[in-house]
């Protein structure tokens, strides 16, 4: 059993999360310019 | 509970290692002997802080991470405009860091970085290990390095996961999936730092290298470095962040990286031979564990298997 | 090519305007041919269809570079009025018989540089048939631009100075033009000069019908012909080039001498020829030029890569093996985080956003958290 995070530990956690949504999304644009580069 | 031939050796070895004496072998063999048969019973009822309980990493290996971490994702975002110059989402990127010319001189500045934290973290390893097989204390199991048995535990896993075995594998500190992001990661950095200074001193390279290799060689580097690293990228994207964030258990974050523990919960259902070890290491846990066994009346000793008895 | 030709008669015009204002120097028509070509309708359909203007604008042409020579100087096969349909046009090896060459007093003439020109791969005559009429004549590169900013008011400040002396300020102000000209950098820029080049090289119809003239006579062409231009926009120096980065090599710094930078670009020669500076056995004196450690090794680079099957197999194939391990990777990867997912949800681990996530769930496996 996992203890509730605390306050602090929620912003702290959930903001590297954001971050991490972020990179993903980075992540999903860079399979859109493989897909799309002319080069091939 | 009684362990499996290869987690008693592992324990043993531990004991052996750590010098116990025979009032504390007694006090870990009792409490082996009372923890539930069922390891998922075990790792579903401890409770655990998600800050971590058991110590994992050193400082030095959490800087490391950190460097690695910032580098990588700096060097990916300046990376990307770089390569993809011509397209028209690049420029923005671009004129946001000062143009293309400030984007490159970026990039390699913090390659320099990157680099300075590899070799920080090779020197970490080697000297850590060197000093552990001095003290006796060096277990091959406990590293990184890929062993057999991680291809049965990887077997055995996906087992587990299509639900055709009752418990994960035991595995030890670090699992199959570490292993393999671990030395993906390696491999990746070093293909990384040998293409960006081929790109960087080409004549170096070219005079290094036999002739009729060279040719092949700038232009296998020049294929590696953006193929590499949009891998990395989309592995860290989508399988790291997965691992650490998102996946049922570390959500929404694993905090290991900050904290240098992992937790209870955690290290039984995923590291359970490293949780034996911590059992020698440290007499607190053993107390605490005995402590959640008793409250929840999960030992074994009782006579109940606990659950839906 | 021709758009930018029509811009710059336009532009031209637009120029002759302002000259209409404050009378033009120079051109004085001593021979009498704007007594017809002053006409604008002066034109006519060619046997291609193609229409000629043979209007001349006083105004304009005074702002040539020409604007000192007479007619007939080039259009020598003009000997009445009026004249004959002309048949060879205007060569720029002719001899001005009108302007002498003031360091050696004989008529001025391009001659030499034409002459160099011919010897080169590009080399043709004004009246080209065939293939050779792709190739480009004097007038495809130098397209003496009329607009020049720089040039339409010369700085007062030193120019003052020389009509103390030489009185006249139209006489002056042309002078210090001649001048400066040839003193500021008029180099096409790098990116201009793969531009230049690309206008014929990357037109893929031209490079065909070279192509298929040079296996009908049996004659050896470049293994890189067909894709120069797009194998150097992949390669290091093209990226460079489009960077903005001047230092980068363009198609002149490796295909040109150094010895007279000027006279080389007209002595462009195939890699087969000994003369060339891409010749193999004098491609590691030519990366020298910018690369001073570079070694034979070295050398063995390829400035023009592509990762076509024929052109280089290695890289071909080395791109398809690294594009299946970069999906077949990911690919494995999602799907084990998904299968994971799958499996230990079964086994009643759940997201909780507030709590956190745990062992929340009923485990399908009937091993559940005693709460």
């Amino acid at each position: 059993m996992m203890t509730p995070l605390k306050p602090w530990q929620k912003v702290v956690a959930y903001s590297a999360l954001a971050l991490v949504g972020l990179w993903t999304l980075w992540g999903l644009f860079a399979i859109w310019v493989m897909l799309t580069d002319p080069r091939g | 509970m009684k362990l499996s031939r290869e987690a008693r050796d592992v324990l043993e070895t531990s004991m052996l290692q750590n010098r116990v004496g025979a009032k504390d072998r007694d006090e870990i063999e009792t409490l082996v002997a009372i923890l539930p048969d069922d390891r998922v019973l075990l790792y579903k009822n401890v409770v655990s802080n998600p800050l971590g309980d058991l110590y994992r990493y050193s400082i030095h290996i959490r800087i490391q991470h950190m460097l690695t971490f910032v580098t990588f994702l700096m060097l990916a975002f300046t990376g990307l405009p770089i390569h993809f110059f011509e397209s028209f989402w690049a420029e923005p990127f671009n004129q946001v860091l000062g143009g293309v010319s400030v984007t490159r001189i970026i990039h390699r500045t913090i390659a320099v970085i990157m680099i300075v934290s590899m070799i920080y973290h090779v020197l970490t390893i080697t000297l850590g290990s060197w000093w552990r097989m001095r003290a006796g204390t060096f277990d091959i199991r406990r590293t990184i390095i890929p062993l057999w048995k991680d291809v049965r535990d990887f077997r055995e896993d996906l087992q587990y996961f299509a639900g055709k075995r009752k418990t994960r594998p035991e595995m030890d500190k670090f699992n199959y999936k570490q292993k393999i992001h671990y030395f993906a990661a390696a491999f990746g950095n070093t293909v990384m730092v040998v293409s960006g200074s081929s790109f960087l001193f080409p004549e170096l390279w070219a005079m290094i290298l036999p002739t009729s290799v060279a040719s092949h060689w700038q232009e296998l580097m020049r294929l590696s470095h953006p193929h590499e690293a949009l891998l990395a990228l989309l592995v860290i994207a989508f399988w790291h962040w997965y691992n650490v964030h998102l996946a049922p258990g570390r959500f929404p974050m694993q905090w290991t990286f900050l904290t240098g523990k992992i937790t209870r919960e955690h290290q039984i259902e995923e590291h359970f031979l490293e949780y034996l070890r911590n059992l020698v290491e440290q007499p607190a846990e053993r107390k605490a564990l005995q402590d959640m066994l008793e409250s929840r009346e999960l030992l074994a000793e009782t006579g109940r298997k606990g659950g839906k008895s | 090519m021709r758009m930018h030709r029509w811009l710059i008669v336009l532009l031209g015009l637009g120029l002759a305007g302002v000259a209409a204002a404050t009378p033009a120097p120079g051109f004085q028509d001593t021979e009498g041919c704007l007594l017809c070509h002053k006409y604008p309708r002066m034109a006519r359909i060619t046997d291609d269809g193609v229409l000629r203007s043979y209007y001349i604008l006083p105004e304009v042409f005074s702002r040539t570079v020409h604007r000192n020579v007479p007619c007939r100087d080039c259009h020598t096969e003009i000997n009445e009025l009026p004249h004959k349909p002309i048949k060879t046009g205007v060569t720029c090896s002719t001899e001005c018989h009108s302007v002498k060459n003031p360091a050696t007093g004989k008529p001025f003439s391009h001659k030499p540089i034409v002459d160099a020109y011919r010897e080169s791969v590009h080399g043709r005559s004004k009246q080209a048939i065939g293939t050779d009429a792709d190739k480009p004549y004097c007038i495809t590169c130098h397209t003496n631009p009329l607009y020049n900013p720089t040039e339409l008011a010369p700085p007062k400040q030193i120019t003052d100075r020389c009509t103390l002396c030489h009185e006249d300020r139209n006489f002056v102000n042309r002078w210090y033009n001649h001048t400066s000209r040839r003193i500021r950098e008029v180099r096409r820029t790098p990116e201009q000069i793969v531009a230049l080049c690309s206008t014929c090289h990357d037109d893929k119809r031209m490079v065909e019908r070279h192509q298929k003239k040079a296996s009908a006579e049996g004659r050896e062409i470049g293994r890189k012909f067909a894709i120069a231009v797009e194998s150097y926009e992949e390669s290091f120096h093209g990226k460079m080039v489009k960077y903005g980065f001047a230092a980068a090599a363009n198609c002149l710094d490796c295909h040109a001498d150094t010895v007279n930078y000027y006279k080389s670009v007209h002595e462009i020669r195939p890699s087969r020829d000994p003369a060339s500076p891409v010749h193999k056995d004098r491609r590691v004196e030519t990366c020298k030029r910018c690369h001073t450690y570079a070694d034979k090794n070295y050398a063995q680079l390829d400035p023009h890569p592509t990762s076509k099957r024929g052109d280089n197999p290695f890289r071909y194939f080395a791109e398809l093996i690294y594009n299946i391990v970069g999906y077949v990777v990911i690919t494995g990867l999602v799907g084990l985080s998904l299968f994971e997912t799958f499996g230990r949800r079964r086994d009643g681990v759940a997201w909780r956003l507030t709590h956190g996530s745990s062992w929340w769930r009923k485990s399908k496996r009937g091993r559940d958290r005693v709460v």
